[in-house]
């Protein structure tokens, strides 16, 4: 189940939907090089919970998908509220292939980056579920 | 097998039901019983229908009404049981239209019911066996299905509520 939102996940940002944006997104526990230096994203998958929602033993999965954006400092809010829209377009309220449903998206907004002065960034967090076998 | 011996948490309970001709006078568990063997016992019949995905369960067995019966000369009254209503019989499921069609289509049949808790997993197959490899636990009860009533739900999935009416006693608990 954690491989098939993971690849649910991972699916979305490979698709035209997002590419068309050439906004580049690296998976967490990335350590190659950044080049786009000045507007990226990190995505993290984190599954948080699961329960049965039926008898017989069928398990469901839930928890959070948390793309970190980083954008230009010193140029205000906007580009980072206009990647956030893209970011819903492709992920709220979608099912995706293997049948992770996402939820609502909200942002946390933290300023900028502690360890690089010339990034602004914010947290978009969606939830997502989904229901196995 | 033999009844589940252990405390444990109720995962395994499923809702099989037998959709065939019921013969007259099926009054007893082990009558039953006979009715969920598959024609080759270990496969499951056309017949034998299982409830899908079940989310609640309701309480199941005779409940208990119990009159008072004043005693002359007696400081309490003495208690006696008398005919209890049956209980409430709604099973609360997850509700995927394709896999409830076929429960759709008993509505208002008169079938035969079985309640079974497992000590283990139990698919359809292996229930219309004779007996089951794991601890198990069966009620019975004649009855119909009722009415359907689909719920749906903005951030979880789309339930129904199953309402069951008994049309006998319930028998049990029993084993295969």
């Amino acid at each position: 189940m954690y491989d098939d939102v993971l690849s649910d996940i991972e699916s979305v940002f490979a698709s035209t939907a997002w590419t068309d944006n050439n906004i580049t997104i690296y998976p967490d526990n990335y350590q190659g090089a950044i080049s786009t230096q000045d507007e990226f994203c990190r995505l993290n998958v984190l599954p948080s919970s699961s329960n049965n929602y039926a008898y017989g033993g069928d398990k469901s999965l839930e928890g959070l998908v948390a793309v970190k954006i980083f954008v230009k400092a010193g140029e205000g809010q906007s580009r980072l509220m206009a990647i956030s829209d893209i970011l819903d377009t492709v992920l709220q309220n979608k099912r995706l292939t293997n049948g992770t449903e996402l939820g609502t998206s909200y942002l946390n907004v933290e300023g900028l980056d502690p360890s690089n002065n010339s990034l602004y960034s914010a947290r978009y967090i969606i939830p997502f579920k989904l229901y196995g076998e | 097998m033999a009844h589940i011996s252990s405390l444990g948490a109720g995962i395994y309970t499923y809702l099989d039901i037998f959709t065939g001709t019921i013969p007259a006078g099926t009054d007893t568990a082990v009558e039953c019983a006979a009715l969920f063997v598959g024609t080759t016992p270990g496969t499951a019949d056309a017949d034998h229908v299982r409830m899908p995905s079940v989310r609640e369960f309701p309480s199941i067995g005779t409940p208990a009404n119990i009159v008072n019966v004043p005693v002359y000369g007696q400081a309490t009254s003495s208690q006696v049981q008398g005919q209890s209503d049956a209980p409430t019989l709604e099973v609360t499921v997850n509700y995927i239209s394709a896999d409830m069609d076929p429960i759709h289509n008993l509505i208002g049949q008169e079938v035969v019911f079985r309640f079974m808790m497992a000590a283990s997993p139990v698919t359809q197959d292996e229930g219309a066996g004779n007996t089951l490899a794991a601890e198990n636990t069966e009620f019975y009860f004649l009855g119909k299905i009722e009415a359907i009533l689909v719920n749906p739900a903005l951030t979880d999935a789309t339930t129904a509520t199953v309402t069951l009416s008994a049309q006998s006693d319930f028998f049990g608990a029993a084993t295969i």
